[in-house]
């Protein structure tokens, strides 16, 4: 199972009891050691010399174990910040851990939208832990070139064309843009260790506008024609959130369904579902 | 300013303020006036006391007033107003919009041809 898949809780427990393993394991070899001392003015046997061997090489042993479940404590409590923090910005989920199928629904919409999640979240799935884990040490640079990848393997997957991924100066509450011609990304957010979730989330929202204007160039690319015909009309009468309310912004059809793909194929990603 | 019972300017005004003086697209000033219709009364005092003096400091919710909003995310004061409306109808959804902040398509651009197939 990748971490990325594990219950919130279940990390919580495991990162708890990981930040005093190597604490513990320490103390009790100390203890032991300090007890050995003292047994070793009476135990003088051949046991004892060959036990004393034994407790030696486990020491070091005993101390790289501690010194790793000290780094991967570290590791793990921050995947749950993060984790934690991109959740609080996603507008519904369930939180069950994955192995369920997507929750059935009338909206033929939504249907044809969760086999393009289904299908996306296979794509992603065996990239993002690892690109999570590296996240951190990577360059703003190498970070945009690493979701350059992400978004030519999405695009390839759909046979459609990718599009050029750059980072952009922006406000603070602006997270990407999409041109079509290229997908901006937000400079400071992509310089930030502390959002992978979140640029993610950006990058396959902006990406979907690009499918969108895909499907609106290239005539039975997407399957439901009144969807596409939907994504023109918006295309030409686009509410811009400088405009107007969020609510309003975020349930105009374009803005819709990229809001709801990316959230749920993230979501998808780090085992849970999207309800709604 | 009318004194119609909402309180509220007549819609045909509020279209022309929107778009002469704050720049509106039409989409944009329709979609005001239609929440408008629709929004809490304390929402519209809140509409009514920027229209006729400018404050934006009138009605707070979830901690946001229209001033903390219009500040944080651009928004143009019309639209901050209108999303204290969510933050009182669905205060969860909201909060977790407001965290999330926004992306934007640039419709003008995105009919023109995307690059080859690679």
């Amino acid at each position: 199972m990748d971490l990325v898949q594990a219950n919130l809780e279940d990390l919580e427990q495991f990162q708890g009891l990981l930040a005093n393993a190597g604490a513990m394991v320490q103390e009790i070899h100390q203890v032991l050691g300090t007890l050995l001392d003292r047994m070793s003015q009476d135990w003088k046997d051949a046991e004892h010399d060959r036990f004393v061997g034994a407790f030696l090489s486990a020491e070091s042993a005993l101390g790289a174990f501690a010194q790793s479940s000290e780094t991967y404590s570290r590791y793990v409590q921050r995947l749950i910040q993060d984790l934690e923090e991109y959740l609080s910005t996603t507008l519904r989920y369930d939180s069950a851990t994955s192995g369920a199928v997507f929750r059935s629904s009338a909206d033929w919409h939504r249907d044809l939208v969760r086999r393009d999640v289904q299908h996306a979240v296979g794509i992603l799935q065996p990239i993002v832990p690892n690109l999570y884990s590296e996240w951190s040490s990577l360059t703003p640079a190498e970070r945009l070139e690493k979701l350059q990848d992400v978004q030519s393997r999405l695009a390839a997957s759909q046979s459609r064309s990718s599009v050029p991924l750059v980072s952009s100066p922006m406000g603070v509450s602006d997270f990407g843009v999409y041109d079509g011609r290229q997908i901006q990304v937000n400079q400071d957010h992509l310089a930030s260790s502390e959002r992978f979730w979140e640029i993610l989330d950006t990058l396959i929202h902006e990406d979907r506008h690009a499918y969108q204007h895909w499907s609106l160039i290239t005539p039975g690319f997407h399957s439901d024609p009144g969807q596409v015909r939907a994504w023109a009309d918006n295309w030409e009468n686009y509410l811009d959130p400088k405009e107007v309310p969020f609510r309003r912004y975020r349930s105009q059809p374009t803005e819709n369904d990229a809001f709801w793909f990316a959230e749920s194929v993230v979501l998808g990603i780090i085992g849970r579902n999207h309800v709604g | 300013m009318s004194d119609r019972p909402s309180g509220l300017p007549l819609a045909e005004e509020i279209m022309k303020r929107l778009r002469d003086d704050l720049g509106y697209s039409k989409q944009g000033a329709e979609a005001i006036i239609a929440e408008l219709a629709t929004c809490r009364d304390e929402v519209k005092k809140a509409f009514a006391a920027w229209w006729v003096d400018g404050r934006l400091d009138t009605l707070e919710v979830e901690g946001w007033t229209a001033q903390k909003i219009s500040e944080r995310f651009g928004c143009l004061p019309p639209a901050a107003i209108l999303n204290l409306d969510w933050l009182l109808t669905e205060p969860i959804a909201a909060r977790a919009a407001l965290q999330r902040g926004v992306d934007r398509i640039v419709p003008e651009k995105a009919w023109t041809k995307p690059p080859e197939l690679n």
